[in-house]
């Protein structure tokens, strides 16, 4: 089931400035999608309009041929999972209640989760290696760490599109690497991942397609390999742009 | 839940009802075992004015004590799951303030007992209107605009009291204004238990079967919204239900400080943060709480010492024993 | 030159007489503005000018004396709630001059109405005033540790403060009739064997229902002593019984008092647990006058207060013709001649029109 953007208009509450123009896209299900673009070109304002988080000011977005423009919390809910950049303020919950929050939209409002439930959590953990964090509170995992269990949840929330914003920024190498490579097996399971990055190498890492924004709009909308090149990518960021092969230091980066 | 949270709770049902049958039996009026059991289960005429003592005096207030005890921790406890802010209590809003405006306008005008209290809950639950009016107009629908309009409404609301209290007479008036504000059981009735305790049955029962989704409301907007909360239905019924849950309570017994701040914290002390343990046992220790403040308010001096000074000081001894034992075992950690 | 220097001379000694004389006047203008020290109920001396002519009555019982004693012109005002009451409107019609005081007033207040003296209530409003240069005297309506020897304190220290021998006649014989009273209950009393009792005053000045009485120190403490009384105020740490303490002290006798008498005596035999009380079932509960005063205070009227509660607690001992004597009191105090059916108002604690004052 495809997503398609459909002349999509946004501005913020309050300012004149439109940070979305007329963004029409094509989002096929299965793949990995890199939104990449300077700060303030609209990365995070398109992941969060999916994600229901804003209203556009005039276009849709379509899923399955249906217009998602008058669709209820809880039905977008079953559609996008959503993992926000900065992680929630909350230290203290365990990791094995938070991840059953997965559930609320498949739970009537006097239940809460059942024993099955409780053993997918257990399974899904077990899957992504995170068991043993289990009996601990959200506050002891570090940065990596927290972040997959955010990932966890929306896959138990057993929704066809995973949402991200900047998921690595904050991370260092090591989990960057864990977190992409976790992104790229859920895409071979099935699932629609779409994710904004600020940095284009990541693109390159994930088997992706890249949705280039410039000031509000998309500038290109192809794979990886074709949008990732010194040429498309200058216009953007800017003249010194050059390959890591033209460097005289070697990079370190992780092989697939 | 899982084994240790049931004990506790088991444990905490156990230790209210044991607390309630002790506050009927003892009082500053000695009454011994025998002739409390005379007094309840005969009708003979010798234990008149024990049994008078007990169901007239000792019952309605026992109850009174045992709702507001759930009434406040229960909206201390929403409050700072809603608000993710673990130093909010029950008057956030306004709601207590309000409620003391109301009160003192009735005492002013010299209205009777009954009124003084419908005052109280207008103005409580009419000032809680007024925060989130002022709210609204940021448009912005952020928790830290309701805190900010919560404080601005309440300053609004103490310095008006400050006013009518300025203007009181100090003989009379006044003295009644303060009295009431301090918080006191002492004249409960069965009619004002059958008017609070609906309203406290009701509120608990949808939260009790609410409990596991509070918590999704206290990730927050964005994160309960993604996965499928109504954000704004249930933060503004959980804001109903609060502001009800304390103002029934101030109306008829004045404001009643600490309790609504500290016990939610000793019960995520016992049970950590998940509601759906956190808010059946802040029900429990919130009633048994309040009862013990009110046996020690009405036996340790011959006249009833205001409640707020019995739960300051109780409930600031408890939040110390608290914070050293979190201490103690995070450096045995 | 020499004629110069006379007249020089001459000036000069005219000017030097004029000086002397001058001086001389000043001597005796400053033997008239003469001064009294007394000590006040707190045993502080304050020294103040004789005979002030501006005083302001913020102690509750100080307006009634000095009303009766004949002094009522020295009277600037008073506290509201003294004032604030019919009976007062009613006999004293001067009264409605007086002006009405608040319980702490601001020196500019005190300064600006030109008062020569303030009788305050309480040792802080006293000293604060007095620092201020605005002279107070501190009459308590409480004694330390009891009131037995403040009982004749007010009508002495009017005496020390007012020269005029009218003055010192009426408060003498109020003195003489207090004191008669007090001998003739106690030799009567002497005489049969009365069992110590306990009694609970209801106070019903305030709207604080039956939890609500006087201390040890307060004058109607000393007098329920005299008729025989263990007065159950005189052990509470406060003035605001619990219901329980109530019933637990299990009193033999109620009196209430005040304007809401009448309300808590209904109360009392109405309401579980009080109607369950001894007290209550043997209708030992009896009421106290309230007229210019509540009758339990100290004033004009204390004498009859004695006789009254005398009457109505043994009435095989004692039977006074107290509505005689409120008639005389009232006319020979404050010129004022009540009808037999003001006087019964009086006695059930009503307004002189026989409605209730609440």
């Amino acid at each position: 089931m495809k997503i398609k953007i459909n002349k999509l208009f946004f501005t913020y509450a309050g300012t004149t400035k439109v940070v979305l123009k007329n963004m029409n896209a094509e989002i096929n299900e299965g793949t990995v999608n890199v939104v990449l673009g300077l700060n303030g070109s609209g990365k995070t304002t398109l992941i969060r309009l999916l994600a229901g988080l804003y209203k556009p000011d005039s276009g849709s977005i379509i899923y399955d041929d249906k217009s998602l423009n008058k669709i209820s919390i809880k039905e977008r809910s079953k559609i996008f999972a959503y993992v926000s950049q900065h992680s929630n303020a909350i230290n203290d919950i365990l990791v094995k209640d938070y991840l059953t929050y997965g559930f609320v939209n498949a739970l009537k409002f006097y239940k809460s989760p059942s024993k099955e439930q409780f053993d997918r959590v257990e399974k899904i953990a077990k899957k992504m290696q995170i068991a043993k964090l289990l009996n601990k509170n959200l506050g002891d995992l570090s940065g990596g760490e927290r972040q997959i269990v955010s990932i966890a949840v929306c896959l138990l929330q057993d929704t066809p599109i995973i949402l991200l914003d900047e998921p690595t920024s904050a991370l260092d190498l090591k989990n960057q690497n864990l977190v992409l490579s976790l992104l790229n097996e859920i895409a071979k399971e099935g699932k629609t991942v779409i994710l904004s990055s600020h940095n284009p190498n990541h693109a390159l890492f994930l088997d992706s397609n890249v949705i280039l924004l410039n000031k509000g709009k998309i500038e290109m909308f192809d794979k990886a390999e074709k949008v990732i090149k010194v040429d498309v990518l200058e216009e953007i960021y800017g003249k010194k742009l050059c390959l890591s092969s033209e460097l005289n230091y070697q990079e370190v980066s992780f092989k697939k | 839940m899982n084994k240790k949270s049931t004990i506790i709770l088991i444990t905490s049902i156990l230790v209210f009802l044991v607390i309630f049958v002790v506050a009927l039996m003892v009082g500053r009026y000695q009454i011994s075992i025998d002739n409390f059991f005379g007094a309840l289960f005969t009708s003979d005429e010798t234990y008149r004015i024990e049994r008078s003592i007990i169901i007239d005096l000792r019952l309605p207030r026992t109850i009174m004590a045992g709702l507001a005890g759930i009434g406040l921790s229960l909206s201390g406890l929403l409050y700072q799951e809603t608000f993710q802010n673990k130093i909010v209590s029950p008057d956030l809003l306004g709601v207590s303030t309000g409620a003391s405006v109301g009160a003192a306008i009735a005492i002013v005008l010299g209205l009777s007992s009954a009124l003084i209290s419908i005052f109280a809950f207008l103005m409580g639950v009419g000032t809680v209107i007024l925060t989130v009016l002022i709210a609204k107009i940021f448009k912005n629908g952020s928790s830290t605009i309701l805190l900010l309009a919560g404080i601005i409404v309440g300053g609004f609301m103490a310095s008006v009291l400050s006013m009518i209290k300025y203007f009181a007479d100090p003989e009379t008036t006044l003295a009644s204004i303060t009295y009431w504000m301090m918080g006191s059981f002492e004249n409960s009735t069965m009619k004002q238990v059958c008017i609070v305790f609906p309203i406290i049955l009701i509120s608990v029962v949808i939260l009790l079967t609410l409990s596991w989704r509070v918590n999704i409301v206290a990730l927050g907007k964005e994160e309960a919204q993604t996965k499928g909360i109504n954000y704004k239905f249930y933060r503004y019924l959980i804001i109903c239900i609060a502001t009800l849950l304390t103002t029934s309570v101030v109306a008829f017994s004045g404001t009643i400080s600490w309790i609504g701040l500290v016990i939610p914290h000793i019960v995520r002390l016992m049970v950590g943060r998940n509601t759906r343990k956190t808010i059946p046992l802040s029900i429990t220790f919130g009633g048994v709480f309040m009862i013990l403040v009110d046996i020690l308010s009405r036996t340790m001096t011959d006249s009833e010492i205001p409640l707020s000074a019995v739960t300051g000081l109780f409930g600031t001894v408890i939040f110390i024993c608290i914070l050293l034992y979190r201490r103690r075992m995070f450096d045995e950690n | 030159m020499n004629v110069i220097k006379n007249k020089c001379a001459f000036v000069f000694s005219i000017l030097l007489c004029l000086g002397s004389i001058t001086g001389c006047t000043n001597d005796e203008t400053s033997v008239n503005e003469t001064t009294v020290t007394v000590t006040d109920m707190v045993d502080d001396s304050i020294t103040i000018k004789k005979n002030p002519e501006k005083v302001a009555c913020i102690s509750r019982t100080t307006y009634d004396f000095l009303v009766a004693f004949g002094l009522g012109d020295k009277i600037d005002g008073a506290y509201s709630g003294t004032l604030n009451n019919d009976w007062v409107s009613l006999i004293y019609p001067k009264s409605a001059d007086h002006y009405v005081y608040k319980y702490e007033n601001s020196y500019e207040l005190f300064l600006s109405r030109g008062i020569d003296l303030v009788l305050a209530p309480e040792k802080y409003i006293a000293d604060d005033l007095n620092s201020h240069g605005i002279p107070a005297l501190c009459v308590s309506l409480y004694g330390n540790p009891t009131f037995d020897n403040y009982v004749t304190f007010f009508s002495q220290l009017v005496t020390q403060i007012w020269d005029d021998p009218a003055v010192k006649v009426k408060a003498d014989a109020w003195e003489n009739k207090v004191n008669n009273a007090i001998t003739d209950i106690q030799s009567e009393l002497s005489e049969h064997e009365i069992q110590e009792r306990t009694l609970y005053y209801i106070r019903g000045d305030k709207d604080k229902g039956i939890g609500y009485t006087d201390t040890k120190g307060s004058f109607t403490e000393y007098a329920y002593r005299i008729l025989g009384f263990d007065f159950i105020g005189a052990d509470l740490t406060t003035n605001k019984p619990s219901i329980e303490e109530i019933i637990a002290s299990n009193p033999d006798t109620f009196v209430a008092g005040g304007i809401y008498q009448n309300r808590n005596i209904n109360l009392l035999k109405t309401t579980e647990p009080y109607s369950s009380l001894d007290a209550v079932i043997n209708d030992s509960i009896y009421s106290i006058p309230v007229g210019f005063t509540a009758f339990e205070q100290i004033s004009a009227m204390t004498p009859i207060f004695l006789y009254d509660q005398a009457n109505k607690i043994y009435p095989d001992y004692f039977s006074y013709d107290i509505n005689k004597m409120i008639k005389e009191s009232v006319l020979d105090y404050f010129g004022m001649e009540l009808t037999d059916e003001q006087i019964s108002y009086m006695k059930q604690g009503l307004s002189p029109k026989g409605e209730s004052q609440i």
